[in-house]
């Protein structure tokens, strides 16, 4: 059992942890799908909009934005039709049973990606890290 | 009969102090457990499972604190045969715990299952490091486990000498605990995979453990109460020390036949000792002296009522 362990561990801690619908890695191949609500808070999403941007002209990423109401986009980001919703989402949001979350990259808001794709939030987190608003 | 304060044999008492000091370190040490666990358990369903069961695994060793508070107290007006008891119902109340957890762990692990609910696991920044959270639970894993195993092993001997099963069932959780540790750590690993029933799948092995854990504990507190023929507590199988008392009343001269029987109440045994003596004899003045004998026997044989009878009724017959 140990010795299991420690070789799962030596074999993939170098890509630790992964997509289980590869969100991340098709994002790279084709491009990263953003859905955005379109908000009466246009400032926030805005600055969402172009924090995601600049999220995919780091990673190498094409971009593809859709706009929609909020239940259109989350049914699209539980089927893995989306790779990331934005539309100043707060941390303790409705929609937190059926989306997964990042850290809010202020003090509270969030961008919510498709449930346990894990290693698209490292990333994402890595960079809200760097780019943190204060 | 007996009315004064219960007093463990000197050798015990040393057993029971110790024991009581590795229950306090065990409560600490649980504590910093859970509250670790809580901090770091996120969304993964095996985490949740892990630090439910190790919350569980405080009670074990508060009732065992507080029951070894009040066991030996003297018998009072209200409570004739005094305090033992209280070590079967902290029993009950562990295992009871025990087993509803398992019941709930079961179906909360099957349901996440089930809705192939996928864990979103985020990152921490440690040291300047973006660190995914599954390492850090992995980490808090390791160190939920090590210890427990080695507080484990320290209670065993102790709880068996004591014939304390509460202690004895505490001692044995913690030892197997690396398995729920190794389990949730496999279950996280398998996330990293990319592999979303892992987690679940790792609860559900574990609440299984749990569920047995406690139904086993469950059936023996049970049977305990009913009054069940004492058994040793690490295999279950009968106590000698029943039939060796027997066989210690029948070698008195003036004991024609003799039958015991016994029950369990917390460490020490209660029973009756029915006799057909030689006629012609003092019968009260053997009795006396006969009851102290016994007293001085063996300190689980602790309660004993001697009664004279012209034809013994066996209710040992049948097995079961």
């Amino acid at each position: 059992m140990g010795m299991l362990l420690l070789f799962v561990f030596f074999c993939s801690a170098c890509n630790f942890p992964k997509d289980p619908n590869n969100s991340y890695k098709n994002a790279k191949k084709s491009s990263l799908r953003v859905g955005i609500v379109p908000n009466t808070d246009s400032i926030t999403t805005s600055f969402e909009k172009n924090f995601v941007e600049n999220f995919a002209k780091k990673e190498g990423m094409q971009t593809q934005f859709i706009v929609d109401n909020e239940t259109e986009l989350v049914k699209k980001l539980e089927n893995y039709q989306l790779d990331i919703v934005l539309g100043g989402f707060e941390k303790d949001s409705n929609w937190k049973k059926k989306v997964g979350m990042t850290k809010p990259y202020d003090d509270k808001h969030v961008l919510f990606i498709p449930r346990g794709e894990n290693r698209l939030l490292f990333h994402l987190e890595k960079f809200i890290t760097k780019n943190k608003k204060q | 009969m007996r009315n004064e304060a219960f007093e463990l044999p000197e050798d015990l008492k040393e057993k029971l102090k110790k024991a009581k000091k590795l229950e306090w370190i065990t409560i600490v040490y649980l504590s910093t457990v859970v509250i670790l666990m809580y901090l770091v358990m996120g969304s993964s369903q095996a985490m949740k499972t892990a630090w439910l069961e190790d919350a569980l695994s405080i009670i074990p060793a508060i009732s065992f604190l507080i029951a070894s508070r009040i066991y030996n107290r003297k018998p009072t007006q209200k409570f004739q045969y005094g305090f033992h008891r209280v070590f079967s119902i902290a029993f009950l109340t562990g295992s009871i715990a025990l087993f509803g957890m398992g019941v709930f762990l079961l179906v909360d692990s099957t349901i996440t299952l089930i809705k192939a609910e996928h864990p979103t696991i985020g990152t921490i920044v440690l040291f300047g490091k973006q660190i995914w959270m599954g390492w850090i639970m992995i980490a808090v894993l390791i160190y939920s486990s090590l210890p427990a195993m080695y507080l484990g092993y320290k209670k065993l001997p102790l709880a068996k000498k004591l014939h304390n099963k509460i202690l004895y069932t505490d001692a044995n959780a913690q030892k197997a605990d690396y398995m729920t540790g190794f389990a949730a750590m496999a279950g996280i690993l398998g996330l990293g995979m990319g592999w979303w029933w892992a987690d679940a799948s790792a609860a559900l092995f574990i609440s299984f453990s749990v569920l047995k854990d406690g139904y086993t504990n469950l059936k023996d507190a049970v049977q305990d109460l009913m009054d069940r023929k004492p058994v040793h507590i690490k295999d279950e199988k009968p106590d000698e020390l029943v039939e060796k008392t027997e066989r210690f009343v029948k070698s008195w001269e003036w004991v024609i036949d003799a039958k015991a029987r016994f029950r369990e109440e917390g460490q020490v045994y209660f029973g009756d000792v029915q006799v057909i003596a030689e006629p012609g004899i003092d019968l009260s003045q053997s009795i006396e002296e006969g009851l102290k004998k016994l007293q001085e026997f063996h300190w689980k044989i602790y309660d004993v009522t001697l009664m004279p009878v012209k034809e013994i009724k066996d209710y040992s017959e049948k097995q079961s």
